[in-house]
């Protein structure tokens, strides 16, 4: 019976620690140590190496303790002893060699020293999710570093030359570092994550120890969500200036359709560096995305590139996703999802391929809107709905008020004033397919009382409330209840308390 | 025990008649499947529902129940998660998916292969050709197996009353028949809910699936779900974000097929059990007379035994008495000689 | 508790007046069930339907009562004569928790005046069916088995040899019917895998149901064992040794079946994948059930046959008993709905364990009203060949 308890104690105990729990998060500063994939398959689970334990216990060794520094005082973010070896045995002896090595020489010194057996470093753990955040230079830290280096751009940028086999700095060719250096090591191209670690805190450390303003040095500074959030904006960040013109007509290699103006000045506000149009590399567009696609484009089409609109990088993309603002949202996410036919010819407007014209660049022009109607019989002040009514009195639509808000949002929008030229555009939101004209037919000209059931087709009732509260949702207007469009008719069949 | 042959028949022919007598495989007594989709159904496009609760007003309106006890309006009623009760056919629960609000319509979801119709004993519950599933209040026992079943969680009970009834939507089939509309579905004001033929709704749901890419998960939640349903949903968000957790990726095995398995069983030990255990008796009562035979045998032959012995002990004895008689006989005429000769002497 | 001056009959006894309060509580509160709804006595709720009236009265009910059938085929069919005696007294038991049972649907049936209907127009794929159908039938034919005590008792010759030679024929009825609706209770839940917890959801629960009562019946009929042997002891025909050789025996056929049992619910969890459950809290209860309550006693069992001790094997039986008890109420209550919310959750009130209560109450003063008088314990001096 005894053997039978202890057996039961067993299991439960067991049991309560293989309970489910919750997943587990790796921090910023946690090295996973992964080897490389040609090295095969290890015995024992990768190290999670914690890089903010090791700093903060070897503070006064600073980073030299495992790191070195080259001649050119640039950090090498890798261990010292394991650059460079390509044998899997030899650069596990590597790592062991430092990592106990030091362990076991501070143990000799009776200091506080990491684990020396196996299955302490090597542990076995679920799965963990990684909470370390990409870092991104933005304009204002672009900015806040060229005042830094007094515009001497060759701080930092540089390309590479297939002949010297060097870096160099060439004035007019600086590009953002993901334009080369990509996800992993290749050869002597340096992966992203190394490159900007040798520059960043090679960089940042000089200037700790000189005691100037710096960077972060520790992972969790541009890793940690919070912190870099935190880092400091400029209120005005200056233009970044890269020899680029205020306006170019957009004319691509091979392109047939009429070239587009566009204003490279405007848009440079709205985004949040130059990566999120020119998202690989500085060259234009259609330098990678050729008229039939490249490798270099990841086969991607110049027509897609412009025109896809699902990515962000796209022109018609970035535009559809500004239709989702609360402003825009009314008419764009509930009545029109896609950008109708007629739009072309507000970008395509440039002169043809090939003409002498484009020589010149094209003028900036501000968008300039027709004022609204007067309110009239066609255009009314206040529509009064009257169909359907039942449980509620008639509707006592605010027509012109609606209509003047729609108005006053675009005008407050650059982007939209371009597109919406023509005040029938705000009509459209509403009065949706069908000619606008003087007079846009009523919703009941087409909904009828009926629901025809033969086609996905709303009802009367249905079309006015999918309409209106629809619009209403998106765009965060508090009049979303039955009484706050048409008020109760008294003597009506009660159907609510 | 002694039994009459007569009596042994009588409890056999029992056994045989009650195996008649439930012979219980039913054969696809609920599967629809052959019959031609006319069947009604609804579509629950959630990506339209407001929150706005008309339809639970209009379902207590067409089935006379008492009205809402929270107004329509008032948004604290979504604060905790209702389910369908005796009094509310139908509820409007709120879920916060993606700092976004979501609103779903639940109800019975009118199965196609209904689990509380297969399981109800009296067959209060019953697909109707036409698509909502029935019940008949008249015959129903209060059992509450079908409430226990369904995965939904869709049907309530009278609990406070002494003569108790299920209560669940009914899909309005006395209007549907009639050819209107069932009363939630006139009176959704956003026309989140679509009354027409299952296999209509079926392509009226894909369709609008296609005409808006990025907005609705692309599965029809109900198609094929258990054997499917004939309240459809489409979500902008997987089903178990809105509440239908344990739903997600079920079989589209109904659910009736799960006890065919058992239900086969019964007939095989009705017809096999009679056998079987009237061998075990048998063999126990031949191994009873077996063993008694030889009992008998061993008695026997330990008689026949005893027989034996006491008959030689029977003769070693007379010879003894023989022996002992003649000594006794020539004891007394040696006795008898020497008196004689006494006398003879003293007689000179 | 102070002595009535009649020596003979003693009606102030600690379990009479335990029997009186709960009748009179009792009472009460079947009134209230049949005028006020079942709300007003349980906390039965939308999300769940079936509580302790259905996992305790009927499941549990049900399992535990069948002794009858077992002990029935033991001596009947498989002609172990030695365990004669405790016949008598396990199929009345098994008689009274059938007519208990039936009570207990009764009360948690919301028109049970509606009951024909199962026979006018029966859902044959209903699994319910079947089991009310077999324990109608079953009641009767457990009747038909403790008839002879009763004719014997009236002194209806005719009728008791009529009875009698139906016996063979009843019993092998009653062993299908048995069969059928025991598994069948757990086949109930075959058609709700969203809301059995995967651990006991299994296609072979109803075999899991007809192999526990089996040991729930064989430790049932060991623990009355005991239990008539101290209250009823002067009726009992048998002396201490004899009625210890039969506990012996009896102990042996559980930790047999309780082995077998263990083993398929294994199974049950290798066929299902569902060992990775077995890390959750509802996986250590599930633990605590086949470790604590069917392994566990089978050891005990095991234990006491070797060592020959019969007062262990009784212990053992208990924890048997508990033990179906607990499965039972797993399966239909606990186990069952377990992914609900805690406030959505469903705990017995008051009233439904008094319920339950009074009938088992009313079931053992019945029983002991036909123990102290007719030949169940005892056999009848006409019919002392028999026994």
């Amino acid at each position: 019976m005894k053997r039978c308890l202890v057996l039961i104690a067993v299991l439960v105990s067991s049991a309560v620690f293989a309970a489910e729990q919750p997943p587990r998060q790796v921090a910023p500063a946690t090295v996973t140590m992964q080897f490389p994939e040609a090295f095969g398959e290890m015995q024992r689970p990768a190290v999670e190496f914690d890089h903010k334990a090791h700093t903060e216990a070897l503070e006064a060794e600073g980073c030299e303790a495992c790191h070195r520094i080259d001649d050119k005082g640039v950090l090498i973010p890798l261990l010292k002893s394991g650059l460079e070896i390509d044998n899997r045995d030899d650069l596990i002896d590597a790592f062991h060699d430092s990592c106990m090595g030091c362990h076991r020489e501070r143990l000799e010194e009776t200091l506080p020293a990491g684990p020396m057996t196996c299955g302490e470093c090597h542990v076995r753990r679920q799965p963990g999710v990684s909470v370390r955040a990409e870092m991104a230079f933005d304009y204002s830290l672009h900015a806040r570093h060229a005042k830094a280096f007094e515009d001497k751009c060759e701080n930092c940028h540089h390309v590479y030359d297939e002949g010297t086999e060097e870096l160099k700095y060439e004035k007019g060719k600086e590009e953002g570092c993901r334009s080369c250096h990509g996800a992993v090591d290749e050869e002597r191209k340096l992966s992203l994550a190394n490159a900007s670690h040798r520059a960043c805190i090679s960089c940042h450390l000089r200037r700790i120890r000189s005691e100037l303003e710096s960077g972060p040095m520790l992972c969790a500074g541009c890793h940690d969500l919070k912190q870099r959030n935190a880092i400091e904006r400029l209120e005005d960040v200056p233009r970044l200036v890269r020899g680029q013109a205020d306006t170019i007509w957009i004319h691509g290699i091979d392109a047939k359709t009429a070239t587009v103006a566009f204003n490279h000045l405007a848009h440079e506000p709205v985004t949040g560096s130059c990566s999120t149009c020119h998202h690989q590399t500085l060259k234009p567009c259609d330098e990678c995305h050729t008229f039939a696609g490249s490798p270099e484009g990841a086969g991607v089409t110049m027509a897609q590139a412009y025109h896809r609109s699902s990515s962000e990088h796209s022109c018609v993309g970035c535009h559809a996703m500004e239709t989702a603002r609360q402003q825009c949202a009314g008419c764009h996410q509930v009545t029109s999802q896609s950008p109708a036919d007629r739009t072309c010819v507000l970008c395509h407007n440039g002169p043809p391929p090939g003409s002498s014209a484009l020589e010149t660049a094209p003028t900036a022009v501000d968008p300039r809107l027709d004022p609204l109607p007067i309110p009239s019989d066609d255009y009314p002040e206040t529509a009064v709905i009257e169909a359907l009514v039942d449980t509620y009195e008639a509707s006592k639509l605010p027509h012109a008020k609606i209509v003047g808000k729609l108005d006053e949002m675009v005008r407050e929008s650059r982007l939209a004033g371009r597109f919406h030229v023509d005040t029938e555009t705000l009509c459209r939101g509403c009065h949706h397919h069908s000619p606008i004209g003087t007079r846009p037919p009523p919703c009941r000209a087409c909904h009828s009382e009926e629901a025809d059931s033969t086609r996905d087709f709303p009802a009367l009732k249905v079309a006015y409330h999918r309409q209106c509260i629809g619009c209403h949702i998106v765009m965060n207007i508090e009049k979303q209840g039955c009484t706050d469009c048409h008020a109760e008719r008294s003597g009506a069949e009660e159907v609510q308390p | 025990m002694s039994i009459s042959r007569r009596g042994f028949l009588g409890g056999i022919g029992a056994s045989a008649l009650a195996a008649g007598s439930v012979e219980a495989e039913p054969h696809t007594e609920h599967s629809y499947f052959k019959v031609p989709d006319e069947r009604y159904g609804l579509l629950h496009d959630t990506t339209l529902c407001v929150g706005c609760r008309s339809c639970e007003a209009g379902c207590k309106d067409v089935n006379e129940l008492p009205g809402i006890e929270q107004p329509i309006g008032d948004m604290t009623v979504f604060d905790r998660e209702r389910r369908t009760s005796d009094t509310e056919l139908t509820v409007v629960n709120r879920y916060r998916v993606d700092d976004v609000d979501v609103f779903r319509k639940h109800q019975c979801m009118h199965c196609n292969e209904p689990s509380c119709a297969s399981v109800c004993l009296v067959k209060a519950l019953v697909k109707s050709p036409e698509g909502p599933v029935l019940y008949d209040p008249d015959v129903c026992v209060g059992c509450r197996y079908c409430m226990m079943t369904c995965p939904y969680y869709a049907l309530a009970y009278e609990y406070e009353s002494p003569n108790p009834r299920v209560m669940r939507c009914t899909m309005c089939y006395e209007r549907i028949i009639e050819g209107k509309v069932p009363g939630c579905a006139e009176a959704c004001p956003m026309g989140a809910i679509t009354f027409g033929k299952r296999s209509d709704l079926l392509v009226l749901a894909r369709d609008r699936i296609a005409k808006h890419p990025g907005r609705y998960v692309e599965h029809v939640f109900g198609e094929y779900e258990f054997g499917g349903t004939s309240w459809l949903l489409l979500t902008g968000t997987p089903i178990g974000n809105l509440g239908l957790g344990s739903l997600e990726n079920v079989s589209h095995t109904p659910l009736p097929e799960l006890t065919k398995s058992f239900l086969s069983v019964v007939p095989l030990v009705l017809t096999m059990w009679p056998g079987l255990l009237l061998g075990f008796y048998a063999f126990t009562k031949r191994r009873n007379e077996v063993s008694e035979e030889e009992a008998r045998a061993r008695v026997v032959e330990a008689l026949m035994q005893a027989d034996e012995e006491t008959k030689m002990k029977l003769a070693s004895a007379a010879e003894r008495a023989g022996n002992d008689k003649e000594r006794a006989i020539a004891q007394a005429v040696k006795k008898a000689l020497e008196e004689q000769a006494a006398k003879e002497g003293s007689d000179e | 508790m102070s002595d009535s001056a009649v020596p003979e009959k003693k009606w102030i006894t600690p379990f009479n007046v335990f029997a009186v309060v709960v009748f009179v509580v009792g009472l009460p509160l079947v009134y209230l069930r049949w005028f006020h709804g079942i709300g007003s006595v349980t906390n039965l709720t939308q999300d769940v339907p079936w509580g302790f009236w259905i996992g305790f009265d009927v499941m549990a009910g049900v399992a535990l009562a069948a002794g009858g059938y077992v002990m029935a085929t033991a001596v009947h069919l498989f002609g172990m004569k030695e365990y004669e005696p405790v016949v008598r007294p396990a199929i009345l038991t098994g008689f009274l928790g059938y007519v208990l049972v039936i009570i207990g649907v009764g009360f948690d049936l919301g028109r049970p005046w509606n009951a024909p209907h199962m026979l006018l127009q029966p859902g044959l794929a209903s699994i319910l069916f079947l089991v009310g159908l077999h324990v109608g039938l079953y009641c009767t034919t457990q009747f038909v088995e403790i008839s002879p005590a009763l004719f014997e008792w009236l002194g209806w010759k005719k009728w008791r040899k009529i009875a009698v030679s139906i016996t063979l024929g009843a019993t092998i009825f009653g062993v299908i019917l048995s069969t059928l609706h025991q598994s069948a209770l757990g086949a109930m839940l075959l058609i709700t895998p969203t809301k059995l917890h995967p651990l006991w959801y299994s296609p072979f629960i109803g075999l899991f149901f007809f192999v526990s009562s089996i040991a729930a019946g064989l430790a049932m009929v060991t623990f009355e064992g005991m239990l008539s042997h101290k209250f009823f002891g002067h009726r009992v025909g048998i002396d201490q040794d004899r009625l210890d050789k039969i506990t012996l025996g009896l102990g042996k056929a559980t930790c047999i079946t309780l082995g077998v049992y263990f083993a398929i619910k294994v199974l049950g969890v290798a066929h299902g994948h569902t060992w990775s459950f077995l890390g959750t809290p509802m996986g250590l209860w599930f633990l605590v059930e086949i470790l604590g309550f069917v392994l566990f006693p089978c050891v005990l069992y095991l234990v006491a046959y070797r060592e020959q001790r019969p007062k262990l094997v009784r212990f053992a039986a208990f924890v048997t008993v508990l033990g179906i008890i607990l499965n039972r109420l797993n399966v239909s209550v606990i186990a069952f709905n377990w992914q609900l919310s805690p406030k959505q959750s469903y705990f017995p009130a008051w009233t439904e364990f008094w319920i339950s209560m009074l009938f088992v109450t009313a079931g053992i003063v019945i029983y002991r009203w036909v123990v102290s008088r007719m030949p169940i314990l005892d056999n009848h001096p006409d019919y002392s060949s028999i026994h």
